[in-house]
């Protein structure tokens, strides 16, 4: 057994650091692309470096710039389907009432001669600005399947709207319609006559957001103990009361119960490990005991937590997004049942 | 970072199981619930080899290191708590009790009592707590004096596993009044000793050997000191640290066998037209289960690694004790809920689980004590640990 970082994964570690504090003050966008251009890009999307190290550094990310890594997520779902190419493209597949059942797809794809067309409304669209196309998810009534289609910003017939959501204010999702876009048939990447989900991996993104949400509860928790240290109530610090102790005391043994979760898996991955079901228990868990990390918090700052400016509100509002995105944990959770009633000893 | 079980350990495993299925489990099953230790079951875990396991080979164990090893106390007390609970108290109980032996005994009183713990000969008690202090066990107020050559202890101890069954008690008491922990010391305590009676035998809900002692001017030779005068306590807490992270895996073991219990019940009873687990409601408990199950096993492995690699282990070791507390009960909880009616009958192992998980969120540590240990650390700062090399908060 070990359980800590070996040297390469150290030096790993370290590079990031490195880069997150060279990035200082930029916006997730530009810190997107700032790391596009450092040595942790590859590190990140490198088959060779192990997942350990990736989620070390995911986390480290995330705990400088949450932003940054929510738009990450997407970028490890479109590198799944067009993992040689260094351009950067935006899912599209989420739309108004679709957001896990894909056999419910409204937007279409036809053919017409020597070219496709698309015509649809999709939502939740990452990474709008930064994007040069989207991987569109469409059906194809015609063959009954679906397919992804590589479909330049820059076609005729695509609007894009901003979605406001809660939280994590410099990560943004797209209202984008396409209105009759025509775009070739060799732009069909994949075409899908069953479940998506064999065609499509959603564990590294959903790796991603498991660290998301580790890093926002590790900045709930290092709020609040910093909050606990200093703030004084009726001659005590609030870290001298029992109620505020034991807060912090379960979100550190929850976040680090996750984390030992995510890394186990991360080392099933490493290993080349069947690691769905570990992937799936550690975004369950670390994104629900983020949120309970993220309302200790608040509730340890007090009403100025709920300002809107306050740290504790951007962590509050943030965390949502990870019990929600990719998979909601109800889906992971039935997942972890599926393989639970297939085993007869524990 | 590998969480993995060594190739030596994973072969242990299958040692204990095998062990545990083919001799513990007939004489769990004959034995049945008493609150007095099973002569048999301390034989068999005697002749198995299992007390020798943390006792070095000059003293007639087996042990390479010269206190044992927390993974391998962590591994057997899980293995035993899933598969004969009965054999894990047995076993547990007398290495907590006598580890204060090996822990500050001199070469003497070491050559006297653990080649006979190792063979189950001698049973140990660990006799700390009292009426009126418990999780305050610092408070106690067990008294020993020094006349010429003997000690006189006056008292009484309460919740003391073994009591009644055990041949050699370790006790602490007040030697001085020395503030705090430093007035406290140690002694080793034979059971018929005059002075030194059994009070009473405790019914407790789920039943095991356990009971309240009276110490009334017992006199015991003045080399039945454990170590230093007035470091008592400190070899209490160091037993404690050492014993905290395997109680977290006893849990494991008994929230494995709830969550097997509550799978396969769940899997063969039909109701409104099918098997249980066609409901998400069941689903999403086994889920959570083995999702916790997981957890509180890394954490738990986690701290008895670093106790191995000699670090304290404080806030591990709480960690590890609490969550895994909170995990089983809630897997019990789960699986008899699982069963319905049938899971409230006497008989039913998940009846009898539901009564076992209670107690270890009481003793070596509340569960409050436990968020109270962490919290205060992490306040204080002596807890974080912001080395490169950790990935853990």
């Amino acid at each position: 057994m070990q359980y800590t970082l070996n040297a390469e994964q150290i030096k790993n570690r370290l590079m990031t650091l490195d880069a997150l504090e060279n990035s200082g003050n930029e916006n997730a966008e530009q810190k997107l692309s700032s790391l596009k251009n450092s040595g942790v890009w590859n590190l990140l999307f490198d088959g060779e470096v192990d997942w350990v190290s990736k989620v070390t550094s995911l986390i480290e990310i995330g705990k400088a710039s949450p932003s940054l890594l929510a738009a990450l997520t997407d970028v490890y779902l479109t590198r799944n389907i067009l993992p040689d190419t260094d351009v950067l493209y935006a899912s599209a597949f989420l739309e108004q009432d679709v957001d896990v059942d894909w056999s419910s797809i409204a937007t279409t794809v036809k053919r017409d001669e020597d070219s496709i067309v698309i015509h649809g409304e999709k939502r939740f669209v990452p990474n709008v600005d930064l994007a040069e196309g989207f991987l569109v998810l469409a059906k194809d009534k015609s063959k009954d399947r679906l397919q992804i289609i590589l479909v330049p910003k820059n076609c005729d017939g695509i609007e894009i709207e901003e979605q406001t959501t809660l939280g994590l204010e410099q990560f943004n999702f797209s209202k984008v319609t396409f209105n009759q876009v025509t775009v070739d048939p060799s732009n069909i990447l994949k075409s899908i006559e069953d479940r998506l989900e064999d065609h499509v991996s959603f564990e590294e993104p959903k790796i991603v957001l498991a660290a998301l949400a580790s890093a926002l509860a590790e900045r709930s928790l290092e709020d609040s103990i910093k909050i606990a240290g200093t703030k004084q109530r009726f001659g005590e610090k609030l870290g001298d009361t029992q109620n505020v102790q034991f807060k912090i005391a379960e979100m550190t043994v929850k976040i680090n119960a996750g984390k030992s979760l995510l890394y186990q898996a991360a080392q099933k991955k490493d290993r080349n490990e069947k690691s769905d079901v570990d992937v799936a228990m550690a975004k369950v868990y670390l994104s629900e005991a983020a949120n309970l990390a993220v309302d200790y918090n608040l509730q340890i700052n007090g009403l100025q937590g709920l300002e809107n400016d306050s740290l504790a509100s951007d962590l509050y509002m943030s965390q949502r997004l990870t019990e929600l995105y990719i998979t909601p944990s109800e889906i992971d959770r039935n997942a972890i049942a599926e393989y639970v009633l297939a085993v007869d000893e524990f | 970072m590998d969480y993995r079980f060594s190739k030596n350990q994973l072969e242990f495993i299958e040692e204990i199981e095998e062990i545990a299925n083919n001799v513990f489990k007939p004489i769990e099953e004959e034995f049945g619930e008493q609150n007095y230790l099973s002569k048999d079951m301390v034989k068999a875990l005697g002749e198995y080899g299992f007390y020798k396991r943390h006792i070095p080979e000059r003293y007639g164990g087996s042990s390479k290191n010269e206190f044992g090893s927390a993974t391998e106390l962590c591994i057997i007390r899980e293995e035993l708590a899933r598969l004969c609970p009965l054999a894990e108290s047995h076993y547990s109980v007398t290495g907590l009790g006598s580890y204060p032996i090996l822990l500050a005994g001199t070469e003497e009183q070491k050559m006297k009592y653990l080649p006979k713990m190792t063979t189950g000969e001698y049973v140990f008690a660990f006799t700390l707590t009292e009426p009126t202090a418990g999780s305050d066990a610092v408070n106690l107020k067990t008294t020993a004096r020094l006349e010429k050559d003997e000690w006189v202890l006056n008292g009484e101890k309460t919740f003391i596993s073994n009591a009644g069954d055990a041949d050699v008690y370790v006790v602490f008491a007040r030697t001085s009044e020395a503030p705090g922990s430093k007035g406290i010391s140690a002694f080793i305590v034979e059971a018929d000793t005059p002075g030194f009676e059994l009070v009473e035998k405790l019914d407790m809900t789920a039943p095991h050997s356990i009971g309240t002692l009276a110490f009334k001017d017992c006199r015991i030779p003045k080399e039945n000191l454990l170590g230093e005068e007035g470091r008592g306590f400190k070899y209490a807490m160091q037993t404690l640290d050492m014993f905290r992270s395997s109680v977290g895996a006893q849990l494991v073991g008994f929230a494995r066998a709830a969550l097997e219990l509550g799978v396969n019940y769940a899997k063969e009873r039909e109701a409104f037209g099918g098997p249980l687990t066609q409901f998400e409601a069941i689903r999403f408990k086994l889920a959570d289960m083995y999702t916790e199950i997981q957890a509180a096993k890394n954490l738990v492995y986690y701290a008895a690694y670093k106790k191995d690699q000699g670090y304290r282990v404080t806030k591990e070791a709480s960690m590890a004790k609490m969550f895994a507390t909170l995990v089983a009960q809630k897997a019990a909880y789960e699986s008899q809920q699982i069963f319905g009616g049938y899971g409230m009958i006497k008989g039913n192992p998940i009846e009898a689980l539901y009564r076992e998980v209670r107690a270890p969120a009481i003793y070596e540590g509340t569960t409050e004590i436990h968020h109270m240990i962490i919290g205060r650390g992490m306040v204080e700062g002596t807890f974080i640990d912001d080395s490169i090399e950790n990935v853990f908060v």
